[in-house]
């Protein structure tokens, strides 16, 4: 299995302005790496710089440490699966899946092998003589994975490979890749715009915003400790809370508007503030500790999920939502009590977004392992 | 109300497939009567003369033309073919420089009418001593403006990441053409193959032009050379001339008319 890695990579298609600036990324061997941001941010374009389909513009790419920037795409030592699965519509299911291995002059007892390893792997036994228009969404995504894995390429490159499948089986074919990768090893570069894809398949991730990298870790790191607010409202389900607040450092308190405070004590002078709180985190009355900040709010919406509860209310004009275990019927109008504790606030500079304020971030971060 | 509508649609359209067809029904029931018979105005033969068609192949040599329509026609379809499926490749899948100028200059010379650069061509085959000869009658239709662009148009309509997924695997461009471009667009390639075999069966005026030896000539100069002998009287074998030109084209119409209906809506759709 080999690395990849990018250094200072920027891409422009054409004269025209760049669409992925100075990336810095070194996705270790054998890790499932997702690329994660909303549509046209460039992850597809990241994807194809790797693979050799678009070349890059400035900066490095290094595949298992080896200079690969002018490498033809067959010689990047790796395989891709695409959105639309570009499967050939004339050729069967079994001619799909050796179609590259044939053009690379594999042995015949090795390409059976292998395409029965894989048929067995993805349950596609039964489709080996069907035409990829006979199959549903779903087979043709796992001949298209199967493809991918009879090349027995280090590297795999995978782009939103499930935005075609309903939710039920998205949610199936999330884990069945994961173990498939876990299975055979090979390095992972998943692209995705679903956060909750990223959160869930990821060792480790990067979230990207207009061509910028924003921030690269474990999910779980970059679900507690978002480096922006662009992380903070990208990651998490329902959103993160934000609201523009004010620090007053002689009174020690957070100020939303005239009539609500939060009485907190920061490390710094009065300044303008985005203050950040995940739904999870604001809890009802009853169920919070001593020390927690009360606030009374008007409840405007009640969503009972079956076994949670979303509870949305204004704050200052600005929609907050706070997820509440357990059924609440609640009706609308009704005021309330909630309450939160200061170490789940996140406190984000309001002009360039920039988290800094995150009492529970470690000192020191946690090493990455994988 | 159904059956009715059903009917009377029915009762029209044989109507008018009658009134069209009305010229290839006599032509055939001529084929078939004597010189008196036809003068006479009759429309069915009162006995069936079946030698003229003797008469149509020993009057003219029409198994020789015969056998160069078929010939010229083959090989210009598949001479068509093979030019315009690669020329449209690489104006869909490679990347060059100058690409759509070219594309577009390409496609202008569809404007100039053939009939314009007739001279010009015709003095080029001659150089080239090609009268006479059945090169002079099939390579210069082998680059054809039309046919580029007709495949061109479907070739666009295959996913790109068809192609990036046949680089990534080490498919070069020729087996990505040969295995995958090609079965992919059966039905345009057919749709032009019938097309040009068709317009090639029925040229005229370039094979008259550049051959006056019997030993190339096609069958639409045959059936000309046998008007002018035969047209005070043998109508009726001419007319059987008329048949064996006509067949073939029937029968390639016939085998193709699914694909070209196909090929021909599914072009429109784009
Ligand atoms: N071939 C291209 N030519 C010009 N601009 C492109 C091309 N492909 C993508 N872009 C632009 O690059 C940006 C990133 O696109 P893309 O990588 O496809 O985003 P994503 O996959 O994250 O949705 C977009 O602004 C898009 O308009
Ligand atoms: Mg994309």
């Amino acid at each position: 299995m080999k690395s990849v890695e990018l250094i200072d990579a920027s891409k422009a298609y054409g004269n025209g302005p760049s669409v992925i600036e100075k990336l810095n990324v070194k996705i270790n061997p054998g890790e499932f790496f997702v690329l994660v941001g909303p549509s046209g941010c460039g992850k597809s374009t990241i994807l194809r710089m790797i693979a050799g389909l678009e070349d890059i513009t400035s900066g490095k790419l290094l595949i298992g440490g080896q200079p690969a920037n002018t490498l033809p795409p067959s010689k990047r030592s790796l395989s891709m699966v695409f959105q639309n699965y570009a499967l050939y519509p004339h050729l069967s299911v079994r001619e799909n899946i050796t179609f590259g291995l044939k053009a690379r002059r594999i042995g015949k007892e090795v390409l059976e092998k292998r395409l029965r390893d894989a048929a067995d792997m993805l349950d596609l036994g039964r489709y080996l003589d069907r035409k990829p228009r006979q199959l549903s969404g779903g087979q043709r995504q796992r001949v298209a994975l199967a493809r991918s894995i009879v090349s027995e390429a280090p590297i795999c490159l995978m782009d939103e490979p499930l935005s075609n499948l309903d939710a039920k089986l998205r949610g199936r074919m999330r884990s069945e890749i994961r173990q498939i990768q876990r299975r055979i090893g090979t390095t992972m570069i998943y692209v995705t715009h679903d956060q909750i894809e990223a959160m869930t398949m990821g060792d480790r991730m990067m979230v990207l915003h207009d061509g910028h990298q924003q921030q690269i870790g474990r999910p779980i790191d970059v679900y507690n400790h978002p480096k922006n607010t662009f992380v903070a409202s990208f990651i998490g389900s329902p959103q993160m809370n934000l609201t523009p607040v004010v620090y007053d450092a002689a009174k020690k308190l957070l100020r939303l508007n005239k009539d609500w405070t939060l009485p907190v004590d920061l490390p710094f002078s009065s300044r303008d503030l985005t203050l950040g709180i995940r739904p999870a985190n604001i809890r009802p009355d009853e169920r919070a500790g001593e020390n927690a900040i009360r606030l009374s709010i008007k409840v405007s919406d009640v969503e009972i999920l079956g076994n949670e509860t979303l509870l949305t209310f204004l704050v200052n004009d600005q929609i907050w939502t706070a997820k509440w275990e357990g059924q609440w019927s609640i009706p609308g109008g009704t005021v309330c009590q909630i309450a939160v504790s200061a170490e789940d606030l996140l406190l984000f500079d309001r002009e360039n977004g920039k988290c800094i304020h995150d009492p529970k971030r470690p000192s020191k971060p946690e090493e990455v392992t994988v | 109300m159904r059956i009715v509508k059903q009917t009377s649609l029915y009762v029209v359209l044989t109507a008018l497939s009658l009134v069209l067809f009305f010229p290839m029904l006599y032509a055939f029931s001529a084929s078939f009567m004597s010189a008196q018979e036809v003068l006479l105005g009759h429309f069915l033969p009162s006995t069936l003369h079946f030698e003229n068609y003797l008469q149509a192949f020993q009057d003219v040599p029409l198994f020789r033309f015969l056998i160069n329509s078929i010939f010229i026609s083959l090989v210009v379809t598949f001479g068509v073919l093979a030019v315009s499926s690669m020329a449209a490749y690489a104006f869909v899948f490679l990347d060059f420089k100058g690409r759509k100028l070219l594309f577009v200059l390409f496609i202008s010379t569809m404007m100039i009418p053939w009939e314009a650069s007739m001279i010009p061509n015709f003095v080029t085959v001659q150089q080239l001593g090609w009268i006479n000869r059945y090169a002079g009658l099939t390579i210069p239709f082998f680059a054809s403006a039309f046919g580029t662009f007709l495949l061109r148009q479907y070739f666009k309509t295959i996913p790109k990441e068809m192609q990036e997924a046949a680089q990534i695997a080490g498919i070069g461009h020729f087996r990505f053409f040969m295995n995958v471009v090609l079965p992919v667009s059966k039905t345009s390639l057919v749709t032009l193959g019938i097309y040009t075999f068709l317009t090639t069966w029925n040229a005229y005026l370039w094979p008259l032009l550049t051959t006056t030896d019997e030993l190339v000539r096609p069958l639409q100069i045959g059936l000309r050379q046998l008007q002018s002998q035969e047209t005070v009287n043998e109508w009726g074998v001419v007319m059987a001339a008329v048949m064996v030109v006509a067949v073939p084209t029937l029968i390639v119409l016939f085998i193709g008319q699914k694909h070209l209906q196909k090929g021909l809506t599914d072009g429109a759709l784009k």
